[in-house]
């Protein structure tokens, strides 16, 4: 520039000062709100990623929150499982004694006693619950007590005894989401922990010429199953098969009729859906009245739960039925006792899940913050030294244009 | 030969000169501050000397100097360098407004922070999440209700923020408007002034000044060029448009509201419309229609994505109290027709549909692949987009090909595997937001596959230009939900039902038609994995998507203002040194010419004594 007005001088000092100080208060901000992001556009990508970062991360504490609030679910239902093993086992004891058949009839009526009193144990741990007022055993009907005791005349016993269980609750559990779409049930089905043998259930339809009139669906331990118009029984078996469900169905090679067994020892729940009648027209199922309780009158169901077997025993040493009490009787408590411990088992590969969950939030929780904080945060010793700096520049332009100034040509006139 | 007082005459003249130059040194360093002064100049010359070539002249040798004369006051200015200023003004006017504005919509945003809608939101899912924990807590409920609550208040308040933003930038842009106006009308006024002067032969500097001033201003509001080439007509013109042309000032009005009530400038004489691109009032306008807009419709679209997902979610669930079918949100004004029809034109008749969403009767599996070959056509921006697919195309693919065609409807599955059309807002502004225009298939992937429309080809397409255009969709099962009228994100509120009875809110599905058991909490699961699912956010796949694509975008367009204005503030600067430098006073310059004309003065008030003595001696001492 050729020449310099005087009011340049002054411009330009107060051009830079403005910036300097513009920038020293947007520092100072930073500071205060311990943040690198005063504003959006200071770094809107970090931005972009710090608030997904945050959003992740509040999301991973609630899957911990939910993990731990499975694992303490499973925790006590573990506990009431193992009860009720040490129980069964017992009864089990108490089977092979009876069965030995060096006992009086008297004796076997003692040893009925204690098996009566060992199964009002075993209803009561299956009807626990926990400590938040829930039952246990009930699956999703967790406000209703799944088992409901029906008393009445037994042979050889005094008075009213129990003489069956009905299952009121549900078939599963709730769940609940520990990674993302990553669900675990949450409680313990009682249809699925107390329950002994496997359940059949034989239609005696001949099924040969059935035809599907119309599409429609159908439930089987809460596996919808399509039908399609034109499907025959085959169809139907096949589609079963496939449906995930643990049901296997069969069709008898004589009498052409569908038959259903659970693979492994639970209560079977099959209905049609609203609006159809696949099971009711082969036979499984009767026209009113909601799963578990709508067999078909004409359909053999068979297998019940521990306290069916229980009850057996019961019964059986009640009336010194040796062969009994050791044949179906031990099998049924035997076959409790399986699926009791495959339960247990069970429940500990969830909570080693649950336990692997929790490892992993652990790590990528702090991760997550730190990739947050990286985005986010304030490095404060880089923060105060520039501070500083700019604090320097700021003096010395101050002090320079102080002495500057004052000098004109007026300063030498006389 | 030259009389007796030539040099009396010479001296006066000289001292004049002197003193004018003294005065004009006065003027400059009174000056010094004055903003848009330049710096002026006396220009001397000499006087006219004698003789001149004529007959009667006398016979002596010539020329013989007559001394000194002042030839013009001139101001220093570059009118090259001017001009340039006045175009950098428009560019330092124009991203100095959009630095000062986006930065309040940033702070809208209130990201990242415990406090922003997004926050909200993740405590919203987080208490379904609860819920899902323990489904037959009242408690659970109740803090499912509160959060929502406090969601709908945060998106609410969002909204009318941008609302009072947006408000506040009309007023501004009106406010800017009436200053154009007022401008150009004083540089006709001072036009007049100067060309006046200036056929008397004067320099008007100090006018000139002025105007070059009110120039520079008008400059900072909106883009103009100056044009100097007729010297009787000084013109001012914006975007190929004369706005001051000598005496004749244009103006602008502000008219032709559209539907919210925001008028676009207009010129006043010709009623055509004013196309501003640049300055203050530009960016005014572009920050109104374009970001504001754009902020609000990212909102709204959000609102009613998530608005809409969460009901349909919960009118599938049981509350614990057995009831089901209830929305979790209540959005008030919806089009209050079971049809979608819409009178548009107001003349009493319906003559649109306007349909927000639209879900096909049959369960798809994403994994499927299609079998069929067809086109589908949808509607975009001002037409349709055509979305080819082909027999080995899976059902996935055609889902993301429907959402990539920068159409404004997407597509995604619902959570029974129904195929689900819903609008986004319409970029057009005569178009309406969350309408779903056009929907055509000349296969058979809409219609038989999907189970949305009736028939395939030109005579089954869904076409929003009508009154019961839902007879276009399958009648036995396809469904589809009405548009809002107005802004969703203005009035998400809690279903009031809800609110008057917690235990309605839902948790589980239950099974086959029976209500959810008290320990169900699938709906409420169901609910929660809204915030992970890729559930088409507008064009955006997920809501944690949503709220970073949302903070990147407007703080990008916060970073590029900001930087963009700190440039365009250099180069003006530069560019206004530039003119300090040629224009601008010098004290110490002034001060040495002061010196200068004061010896001038001196030397020439010396000349007159030493004449006057020459004459004392002539007329008092000759002894005649």
């Amino acid at each position: 520039m050729q020449r310099v007005s005087t009011d340049l001088m002054n411009d330009d000092m107060q051009f830079w000062t403005r910036r300097r100080e513009r920038e020293m208060a947007s520092m100072e901000t930073k500071m205060a709100r311990q943040t690198r992001l005063e504003n959006l556009r200071d770094d809107p990508l970090a931005a972009a990623r710090a608030v997904r970062y945050d959003s992740v991360g509040a999301r991973l504490q609630r899957y911990e929150k939910n993990a731990l609030s499975a694992q303490d679910q499973y925790k006590v239902a573990e506990d009431y499982v193992r009860q009720a093993i040490d129980v069964s086992q017992r009864v089990r004891e108490i089977a092979v004694q009876g069965a030995n058949g060096v006992y009086s009839k008297e004796d076997q009526k003692y040893m009925a006693q204690e098996v009566d009193q060992l199964l009002g144990e075993l209803v009561a741990l299956a009807n626990s619950r926990a400590p938040d007022g829930t039952y246990l055993f009930a699956g999703e009907k967790s406000k209703t007590q799944p088992f409901r005791e029906i008393e009445g005349a037994a042979v050889g016993a005094a008075g009213s005894v129990l003489v069956g269980l009905q299952y009121l609750g549900a078939p599963g559990g709730p769940e609940a989401e520990v990674s993302e779409g990553g669900y675990v049930p949450l409680a313990l089905s009682g249809s699925d922990v107390f329950w002994a043998e496997r359940q059949q259930a034989i239609s005696t339809y001949d099924a040969r010429d059935w035809r599907a009139v119309a599409d429609s669906s159908f439930i089987v331990d809460g596996k919808a199953v399509q039908v399609k118009a034109g499907d025959n029984v085959y169809a139907v078996a096949a589609k079963i098969n496939d449906s995930g469900a643990a049901v296997k169905a069969t069709i008898d090679p004589r009498t052409f009729s569908l038959s259903l067994e659970t693979t492994v020892p639970h209560q079977m729940r099959v209905e049609d859906a609203s609006g159809g009648a696949v099971l009711k027209e082969l036979g499984l199922v009767a026209a009113t009245g909601a799963a578990p309780d709508n067999w078909a009158p004409s359909a053999k169901v068979s297998g019940g739960s521990m306290f069916d077997a229980v009850i057996r025993l019961r019964d059986s040493l009640n009336k010194g039925d040796i062969l009994e009490t050791g044949g179906g009787a031990l099998a049924g408590i035997d076959g409790g006792l399986d699926n009791l411990q495959r339960r247990v088992a069970e429940i500990g590969a969830r909570t080693e899940r649950l336990d692997a969950v929790a490892a992993r939030l652990n790590r990528e929780i702090p991760d997550t913050a730190k990739l947050e904080s990286e985005e986010a945060d304030l490095d404060m010793t880089s923060a105060i030294t520039d501070y500083r700096m700019l604090e320097y520049a700021h003096k010395a332009s101050l002090g320079f244009a102080g002495r500057l100034f004052p000098q004109t040509l007026l300063d030498f006139l006389r | 030969m030259h009389s007796t007082f030539t040099g009396i005459e010479m001296g006066k003249r000289s001292l004049n000169a002197h003193n004018q130059g003294l005065i004009t040194v006065g003027h400059n360093l009174a000056n010094a501050s004055t903003e848009g002064y330049s710096r002026q100049r006396v220009e001397l010359g000499e006087f006219y000397p004698i003789y001149a070539p004529e007959l009667n002249r006398e016979e002596t040798p010539g020329q013989i100097g007559q001394g000194v004369m002042i030839d013009r006051i001139e101001r220093m200015k570059d009118d090259l360098l001017e001009g340039r200023i006045d175009v950098e003004s428009g560019l330092e006017g124009y991203w100095g407004a959009r630095d000062k504005y986006v930065l309040q919509l940033e702070q809208i945003h209130n990201e990242p922070s415990d406090s922003s809608v997004r926050t909200l939101m993740d405590k919203f899912w987080d208490s379904w999440q609860e819920l899902s924990l323990r489904p037959s807590d009242a408690g659970a409920r109740e803090a499912v209700l509160s959060r929502g609550d406090a969601l709908a208040d945060g998106i609410r308040d969002q909204y009318r923020r941008l609302t009072d933003f947006r408000a506040a930038v009309d007023g501004d842009v009106r406010g800017t408007v009436q200053q154009v106006n007022e401008y150009s009308r004083q540089i006709a006024t001072l036009n007049v002034e100067i060309q006046k002067s200036k056929a008397l032969g004067d320099n008007p500097n100090d006018l000139m000044d002025r105007r070059d001033v009110l120039v520079e201003k008008l400059g900072h509001l909106m883009p103009i060029t100056v044009d100097q080439r007729d010297s009787d007509e000084f013109m001012v013109h914006t975007d190929g448009m004369i706005l001051v042309q000598g005496k004749i000032a244009r103006t602008f009005e502000m008219k032709g509201a559209d539907d919210e009530g925001f008028a676009s400038p207009y010129w006043k004489d010709t009623g055509l419309a004013a196309d501003i691109k640049g300055g203050t009032l530009g960016a005014l306008l572009e920050l109104r229609d374009v970001d504001a807009r754009n902020e609000i419709q990212t909102l709204d679209t959000m609102a009613l994505s998530f608005t809409d997902l969460v009901n349909e979610t919960h009118r599938d669930g049981y509350g614990v109290n057995g009831r089901t079918g209830l929305d979790f949100f209540k959005e008030w004004p919806f089009i209050n027709n079971v049809a979608g029809n819409y009178d548009r034109n107001g003349d009493g008749q319906y003559d649109s549909t306007y349909v927000y969403r639209m879900t096909g009767k049959n369960a798809l599996v994403a994994q499927e692949q299609i079998g069929l070959a067809g086109t589908i056509k949808i509607s975009t921006a001002g037409g349709v987009s055509e979305v080819p697919y082909n027999p080995t195309d899976t059902v996935a693919d055609l889902v993301s090909r429907v959402n990539h065609a920068g159409a404004e409807v997407t597509a995604r599955l619902t959570r029974d595997g129904k195929l689900e059309l819903r609008a986004t807002p319409a970029a057009e502004r005569g178009e309406p937001d969350f309408v779903v225009r056009h929907v055509e298939d000349s296969g058979q992937f809409l219609v038989g596959y999907a189970g949305l429309l009736r028939a395939s080809g030109a005579e089954g397409a869904y076409d929003w230009g009508r009154a019961d255009a839902t007879t276009a969709l399958r009648q036995d099962g396809a469904a589809f939900a009405v548009a809002p009228l107005a802004h969703p994100s203005g009035w998400l509120a809690v279903a009031p039902e809800l609110r008057s009875d917690p235990l309605s809110i839902a948790a589980g599905f239950g099974e086959n038609g029976r209500p959810a058991a008290a320990g169900d909490g699938s709906a409420a699961l169901a609910i929660a994995s809204l915030r992970t699912q890729a559930v088409m956010v507008g064009s955006l796949r997920t809501f944690d998507d949503h709220f970073a694509e949302a903070v990147a975008r407007v703080g990008l367009s916060g970073e590029r203002a900001q930087n963009a204005a700190a440039t365009h503030d250099r180069i003006g600067k530069e560019l206004r040194d530039l003119r300090s430098s040629i224009s601008g006073v010098n004290m110490d310059e002034e001060l040495a010419n002061m010196i200068k004309f004061q010896h001038g003065y001196s030397a020439a008030a010396k000349f007159v004594t030493q004449v006057d003595s020459m004459l004392d001696t002539v007329i008092n001492r000759m002894g005649v």
